[in-house]
C-alpha cells in the first residue's frame, strides 16, 4: 500500500478570465521512505500539486476532482480541522521563502519549541533538546538554538526551516524548490543534507523543482508535468537512461551538462501553453517534432510502458525512433506555424 | 582598432569601494570602514570572445560588469576600451561610449516599463542618441528584434511587457542591447530566471550574436554550468578579487584555486549515477568590509598553509593562459 496515492487529482483556479485548470489527470504513488521529484517549467502545475496535498491552496483555487490518499484517507475530503491536525505532524512543507518566514522577534529555538509543543504534550525542556538534536542532525551548532532570525546566515536559516519541518517526524515532507535563493555551495550542502536525512529518519518526500540534475541526484522517482498535466513517470535512472515523451527528451537536450561540456544545447522551440487557452490534444503537441494530427486533436492517455515507466504520448513504441531523432538539432528547429502566445509566468 | 597584443578590453588595477556608515561615534574614533567590492583586479577581453565572471553573491562579479559599461564609477584603475580609457570618462565622450557597450539584465520583468510597448522600449535608446529618422528608427527595431529571433518583428513591436512570456521578454532586452550596434555587451545572470527549455535558446542566441556580429561579451553567472558552455575564458571571484582565471575547457577538467573546485564540484550533474567529487570547504562568503590576514579565502579554505594567513597571494600563470592566486595550489600541490 502506497503512503501517498494521488489519482486523477484536478486543481481549478477561479480567475477574472474564467476558470484556469493548473493540474488535470495527475496520478503518482509513493511509496514509504521513497523520494519522487516532481520535475518541470513554471505553471506546469508542480506548486499547484503541492498545495493540493497539503490543502494549502489559496481562496480562489480547489480540488476540483480525484483523490489524495494519505495514509488510506483523503486529504480532498477532510476537515480544515482535521487537516491542521495532519500538517506538521505528518505533511510538512519546505519552501524557496521558508527562511522569511521565521518570526523575527522569537529565537529560533523558541519557534521549533513551541511547533512541538502546539502538537505534542512534552515538556519545554524534552522539546529544548529534541531542537538541539535536530539542529545537530542539519549540521547547526545547537547554540544558535538562542539566536533571533536575522543572526543567522541565509543557508543556516534554511536549514533551521528544514529541522523545524522535521521536529515531529512527519512521513511525509514536501520541498518546494528549497534551495533556489541560496549560493551555489550551500545550496549543494542543503541538498546532500535533504537526502542523508530523508534516509535516515525514513520519510518520504517530494521534491519539486526545475532542475533535473537537483532531481537525478536526489530522488528515486520522477514525474515530469507540463501544462498541468503529468508527461511521463518513472523510476529516475530509467528516466534518465531511456527518457520516452519528447517534453522529457527535449529537456534533457536542453539542460548543461559539466560532465559533457562539448555537446550543444538544444532549446525547445515554442512557449509553454497559456493555461486559460489550452491545445484540445497533447499540451505538449504545437511545440513536439513529432506531432501528427492526432496529437492535435486527442488528449493522450499515461501508457505503461513498463512497469513503473509510464508516458503520456500517442506514440508510446516510437519512443526508441524518438531518443534518436530528438538528439540532431534539425528536429528541434522552429516551424514557422507557431506563433501562439506563452503565458506571462 | 586592437591593441598590440589582441586585446580588445583590458582592465588593470579596478577597485570599487564603498564606505560604510557606521554609528556616529565610529565616524569620530576611526577612519572610514569600507566594503571592497572589487580589490584591485586584472582581466582583458580579446575581441569576439566571452569571458565568463562567476562566483557566489558578494564576490564583485555584478559591480564589475556595471563598471564595465559605466553604470557604476570605478574607485580606481583603467578600463582600456580599444585603446582609449573609459574609466573616467564624462559627459559627451561617456554618451558615445554607451552606444558601444550595452547592458543585458537578469530580471527581464523589471527592466521595462509597464507602459511602453517593446517598440517603446526599444526605441528609446535611439532617440537619447538621436539616430534615424521616423521611418528608420521603425527598420532598426525591427532589425534588432529580428535579431533576437523574435519573427516576425511586426507581431511584437506593440506588445506590452506583461503580455510576452518571460523567455519573449528576456529576448526584448537583448533587441534593445542590440538596437545601438555595440561592440560590447555585459550580460548579467541573463537567463537565471527563465525555464530550463528557454533557456539553451537564449544561451544560444548570444553565441550567434558573438559570431555573427563580432560581439565581445563578458557574462556574469553563479551558475558554472552555463559559464562553462558559453564562455572562451572564465573568472572566478571571491571577495572582490580574482582568484582564478583561464580557458572554460581548462578550468572545467582541472581548476586549481580550492574555491573554483569548489563551485566546479557543487553543480549538481543530470545523471543519477554520478559521483561527484566535493571540495569540502567550510561555511559561507564572509562580508568583506573586515578582510581576514593574508588570503581573503583562508577561512574557508582546508588546505590553507601558514603563508596564507601571511601573504596574500597573486595571480600567477602556471600553464599559458590559466593563472591563479593560491600559495598552495598549483605551486605546492602533491
Amino acid at each position: 500500500m502506497a503512503l501517498l496515492d494521488v489519482h486523477d487529482v484536478e486543481v481549478t483556479y477561479r480567475t477574472k478570465e474564467g476558470p484556469l485548470k493548473a493540474a488535470e489527470y495527475v496520478s503518482f504513488q509513493l511509496k514509504k521512505g521513497d523520494s519522487l521529484g516532481l520535475i518541470g517549467e513554471s505553471g506546469c502545475g508542480k506548486s499547484t500539486m503541492a498545495k493540493a496535498i497539503l490543502r494549502l491552496l489559496p481562496d480562489n483555487g480547489q480540488i476540483s476532482g480525484g483523490e489524495i490518499l494519505f495514509q488510506e484517507q483523503d486529504l480532498a475530503k477532510l476537515s480544515p480541522k482535521e487537516m491542521r491536525k495532519l500538517r506538521w505532524k505528518e505533511l510538512s512543507l519546505v519552501t524557496q521563502s521558508a527562511m522569511n518566514s521565521l518570526n523575527p522577534v522569537y529565537t529560533v529555538g523558541a519557534q521549533i519549541v513551541e511547533a512541538i509543543r502546539t502538537h505534542e504534550a512534552v515538556s519545554k525542556r524534552r522539546a529544548w533538546e529534541r531542537a538541539e538534536n535536530l539542529f545537530r542532525l542539519v549540521n547547526i551548532e545547537p547554540s544558535h538554538l538562542t539566536n533571533h532570525p536575522h543572526e543567522l546566515s541565509g543557508g543556516m536559516k534554511q536549514r533551521a526551516i528544514i529541522a523545524m519541518a522535521l521536529c515531529l517526524n512527519p512521513s511525509l515532507v514536501i520541498a518546494d524548490e528549497p534551495t533556489t535563493a541560496l549560493d551555489v555551495i550551500v545550496q549543494d550542502r542543503i541538498l546532500q543534507q535533504i537526502v542523508r536525512i530523508q534516509k535516515e529518519i525514513s520519510s518520504s518526500l517530494i521534491y519539486i523543482s526545475h532542475d533535473i540534475s537537483v532531481i537525478a541526484e536526489t530522488c528515486d522517482y520522477v514525474v515530469v508535468m507540463y501544462g498541468g498535466h503529468v508527461m511521463e513517470t518513472a523510476p529516475v535512472r530509467e528516466f534518465f537512461r531511456h527518457p520516452s515523451h519528447p517534453y522529457s527528451l527535449g529537456m534533457q537536450n536542453a539542460f548543461p551538462n559539466l560532465e559533457d561540456v562539448d555537446s550543444e544545447l538544444i532549446s525547445i522551440p515554442g512557449y509553454p501553453p497559456d493555461l486559460l487557452n489550452l491545445p484540445p490534444g497533447c499540451r505538449f503537441s504545437p511545440r513536439c517534432p513529432f506531432a501528427d494530427s492526432v496529437c492535435q486533436e486527442e488528449r493522450p492517455e499515461l501508457h505503461f510502458i513498463g512497469t513503473q515507466h509510464g508516458t503520456r504520448c500517442h506514440f508510446p513504441d516510437r519512443a526508441e525512433a524518438f531518443r534518436a531523432q530528438a538528439k540532431l538539432p534539425e528536429t528541434w528547429t522552429e516551424r514557422p506555424a507557431q506563433g501562439q502566445r506563452g503565458v506571462g509566468a | 582598432m586592437t591593441t598590440a597584443n589582441g586585446r580588445f578590453i583590458e582592465v588593470k588595477g579596478l577597485k570599487k569601494y564603498f564606505p560604510v556608515h557606521r554609528g556616529f561615534l565610529d565616524s569620530l574614533r576611526s577612519q572610514s570602514k569600507y566594503v571592497k567590492a572589487i580589490d584591485d583586479i586584472d582581466f582583458f577581453i580579446k575581441r569576439g570572445e566571452i569571458l565568463g565572471l562567476a562566483g557566489e553573491s558578494g564576490s564583485g562579479k555584478t559591480t564589475t560588469g556595471e563598471i564595465m559599461v559605466r553604470l557604476q564609477d570605478p574607485t580606481a584603475g583603467d578600463i582600456f576600451f580599444d585603446t582609449i580609457n573609459v574609466a573616467d570618462l564624462q559627459g559627451r565622450q561617456l554618451k558615445e561610449f554607451r552606444l558601444r557597450a550595452q547592458m543585458i539584465f537578469q530580471d527581464p520583468y523589471e527592466t521595462f516599463s509597464p507602459r511602453l510597448t517593446v517598440f517603446g522600449s526599444i526605441v528609446e535608446s535611439l532617440k537619447v542618441h538621436r539616430i534615424g529618422t521616423s521611418a528608420e528608427k521603425v527598420d532598426r527595431v525591427k532589425e534588432a528584434l529580428t535579431r533576437a529571433e523574435l519573427r516576425p518583428a511586426e507581431n511584437f513591436l506593440y506588445r506590452y511587457p506583461h503580455e510576452l512570456s518571460g523567455g519573449q521578454r528576456q529576448r526584448v532586452a537583448i533587441a534593445r542591447a542590440m538596437v545601438v550596434d555595440p561592440q560590447f555587451i555585459v550580460a548579467d545572470e541573463p537567463v537565471s530566471m527563465l525555464d530550463v527549455s528557454i533557456r539553451a535558446g537564449v544561451l544560444n542566441l548570444l553565441k550567434r550574436l558573438r559570431s555573427d556580429f563580432g560581439l565581445t561579451m563578458l557574462y556574469v553567472s553563479h551558475d558554472l554550468s552555463t559559464v562553462t558552455y558559453l564562455c572562451d575564458r572564465q573568472a572566478t571571484m571571491y571577495l572582490g578579487k580574482i582568484v582564478e582565471v583561464g580557458p572554460s575547457k581548462v578550468m572545467v577538467k582541472g581548476a586549481h584555486h580550492p574555491y573554483t573546485k569548489a563551485l566546479f564540484s557543487a553543480v549538481p550533474l543530470p545523471n543519477p549515477d554520478a559521483h561527484r567529487e566535493r571540495t569540502p570547504i567550510e561555511g559561507e562568503i564572509t562580508g568583506n568590509i573586515d578582510l581576514p590576514r593574508g588570503c581573503r579565502f583562508n577561512p574557508r579554505c582546508p588546505y590553507a598553509i601558514d603563508i596564507c594567513f601571511q601573504e596574500e597571494p597573486d595571480l600567477v600563470e602556471s600553464e599559458p593562459g590559466h593563472a591563479t592566486a593560491c600559495h598552495v595550489f598549483p605551486a605546492r600541490a602533491d
